[in-house]
């Protein structure tokens, strides 16, 4: 998506407020990023991660990770594709939000999957890209993650 | 002059980004051969050196001029298509960047000279201001391409003069100390500022004037080419980082 639509977008969600008691969960929320650990989770955290960084707003973490995602959206462009051009592109998120002071933190695969794309072709809608950043900007400055920092 | 033909030929495509896919880029005039070489007055001289032959890509940063003559030709480029095409809006025509008619690449050879153990590349240039773009290949393997958009250095290259930019550390040369990795685990690329440990370049240069490059740091640029992306690690007095903002050391500036 263009980064104009995506802002144009944005615009449009309400202030992140925490759905009070008895409302419908906010369909901008993260999922539950708890989950009990097991060794064949862990072998795919390389692949499904998600960033957190401490005493960040959510306006810093959507505006860095619309930065990085830029960067590494680029790579649709470059000369890899296919699965090389995936590992591309997270390396360079990983790159561009490390340098930005993110930590990383593995998900199991569902739950990666329910805020995030390794979609090429066909890239997600515009609708789905808005409500993933934005899941992700609230993931990346939220609650500090239960598990161990990804090295 | 070669470089003004592979100008000539370049073709890129360009998203609504400003992301491009070269399909040519320049290909730098490299001076090989043996004994002392002819100057011409009217261009200029970068000088580097890499510990394995390799292929690296500059960016001329395009002049005031040429960037006031890109808007009055994206102006005209506007009228022109709005004929064709009354309901264009000014947002939404887009030309590719000028600064993709401004990259030169190195190849692996001709080499200029060999010393303590390092292969010293001479490129004739045009006269301008140039940034250490990246590590990237024009008739090279082509793999894992870097562009340094998260931070790099610019330098001066004037008329007539060789001007000396150091050693560029490619990410898997095995001598020195490793330096340590990048947020995503892999090696960084590094320059070595012409000083101490660069040796200067031999007889073949004698009466040539030779400076050593003045850096400034650059800040990030687009990954045009849609390769990794990561930064030259801090160089003294020359280039730091508060997290991923730029700095520019000498004159305190803070880069966007």
């Amino acid at each position: 998506m263009a980064r104009c639509c995506l802002i144009v977008a944005l615009a449009a969600i309400p202030v992140l407020a925490q759905p009070a008691l008895g409302q419908a969960a906010d369909p901008y929320d993260p999922p539950s990023l708890t989950f009990t650990p097991d060794a064949a989770a862990a072998q795919d955290f390389d692949k499904y991660f998600y960033f957190h960084r401490t005493e960040t707003s959510f306006a810093q973490a959507l505006a860095d990770i619309m930065e990085c995602d830029n960067f590494a959206r680029a790579t649709d462009f470059g000369m890899f594709s296919g699965s090389r051009q995936l590992m591309t592109r997270k390396a360079n998120l990983r790159v561009c939000m490390g340098y930005k002071g993110y930590r990383r933190y593995g998900l199991p695969r569902a739950i990666w999957q329910s805020f995030n794309s390794d979609a090429v072709k066909p890239e997600p809608t515009e609708a789905e890209r808005t409500r993933m950043v934005i899941q992700q900007a609230r993931a990346a400055s939220g609650p500090l993650p239960a598990q161990p920092e990804l090295k | 002059m070669r470089w003004m033909q592979s100008v000539a030929v370049l073709a890129a495509i360009v998203s609504a980004a400003g992301t491009a896919r070269a399909q040519e880029i320049a290909q730098a005039e490299q001076i090989g051969g043996s004994g002392p070489v002819q100057i011409n007055p009217t261009l200029s001289y970068v000088l580097f050196r890499l510990a394995q032959k390799s292929e690296m890509r500059f960016l001329r940063i395009p002049t005031q001029a040429e960037r006031a003559k890109q808007e009055a030709n994206r102006a005209f480029e506007l009228v022109r298509a709005q004929s064709k095409n009354p309901d264009l809006t000014e947002a939404e025509f887009q030309l590719p960047p000028l600064e993709l008619y401004n990259f030169i690449n190195t190849t692996m050879g001709p080499v200029f000279d060999k010393q303590d153990g390092q292969y010293l590349y001479l490129i004739a240039v045009r006269p301008g201001s140039y940034v250490i773009y990246g590590h990237m290949w024009l008739s090279g393997p082509g793999d894992a391409e870097t562009c340094f958009c998260l931070g790099t250095v610019q330098f001066d290259a004037r008329a007539g003069q060789v001007v000396d930019i150091g050693r560029i550390r490619l990410n898997d040369d095995w001598d020195g100390t490793p330096l340590p990795p990048n947020p995503a685990g892999n090696r960084p690329f590094a320059l070595i500022p012409p000083g101490p440990g660069i040796v200067p370049p031999g007889d073949r240069l004698q009466g040539v004037t030779i400076t050593p490059a003045r850096f400034h740091a650059t800040g990030k640029m687009p990954n045009y080419f849609g390769a990794l992306i990561d930064r030259l690690p801090p160089i003294p007095g020359v280039l730091d980082y508060d997290r991923d903002t730029v700095i520019d050391v000498a004159s305190g500036h803070r880069l966007p």
